[in-house]
């Protein structure tokens, strides 16, 4: 079956927006602030060290 | 007077075919919304290398997006012969839509990185303006993207929807990038 356009634009951008949002997650589980963001609270192992 | 073509649906059966449409938009704004406001925002998310901070990646990715909008809105003004003395050359149609694809798909990071990081915000007004217009931008693009291909709808509802999609990121430009310009600089 072949996707309309615009059903492959929305799952294109739905697509893209999980692989960022898995890319944060990860980014965040690392707990490495990027420069320029508030810092986050501080969590419990951050708070540990 | 013109009159719409008769394979054109009747007010009863716009409704209905735009009623799929209009429902997954706001499903998705308010998706958007309450995850923005239920997670706690990370201060974190992936970042765009060559730039100076996520704010001047996010506020020149949204440029670019607004500045393919336009392009999209200026086509779909030839298109549709509301640009006087332009002839729409055969390409028009693919400028058009690729000129909307890239301009969508270029929010995506930064609305990845706003919710992710900063989540739904109602510290200012500015920002909780930001915050709804993001939201409603996806809605409005969602249904836009789901009416597209409803053919025997009658043209002011893509027009409409393709109006709103564009003051809806218009919106959320000057509520963020054109802030960011006036108060910060234009720096990368």
């Amino acid at each position: 079956m072949k996707l309309k356009g615009p059903y492959l634009t929305l799952l294109t951008g739905f697509v893209l927006a999980v692989v960022l949002l898995v890319m944060s997650m990860y980014a965040a589980a690392k707990d490495t602030p990027v420069p320029g963001y508030p810092a986050p609270q501080a969590s419990a192992t951050s708070a540990a060290r | 007077m013109t009159s719409e073509p008769a394979t054109r649906a009747s007010d009863g059966r716009t409704f209905s075919l735009l009623l799929v449409p209009l429902a997954a938009g706001c499903a998705v704004s308010l998706t958007l919304g309450i995850y923005g406001r239920l997670h706690r925002p990370s201060g974190i998310a992936v970042n765009v290398a060559g730039f100076s901070s996520p704010q001047t990646v996010k506020v020149w990715l949204a440029s670019a997006a607004v500045l393919f909008a336009l392009v999209q809105i200026t086509s779909a003004g030839v298109m549709y012969g509301k640009i006087p003395g332009i002839k729409a050359p055969p390409w028009i149609g693919r400028l058009h839509r690729w000129s909307g694809r890239t301009a969508f798909l270029l929010t995506i990071p930064v609305v990845v990185q706003c919710l992710y990081a900063l989540g739904f915000s109602t510290f200012s007004t500015r920002t909780l303006a930001h915050s709804l217009l993001g939201c409603f931008f996806y809605g409005a693009f969602t249904a836009k993207m789901l009416v597209l291909p409803k053919r025997d709808l009658p043209d002011w509802v893509l027009r409409t929807m393709g109006g709103l999609v564009f003051s809806a990121l218009v919106g959320v430009w000057l509520t963020s990038s054109f802030w960011f310009f006036t108060t910060f600089g234009v720096k990368l």
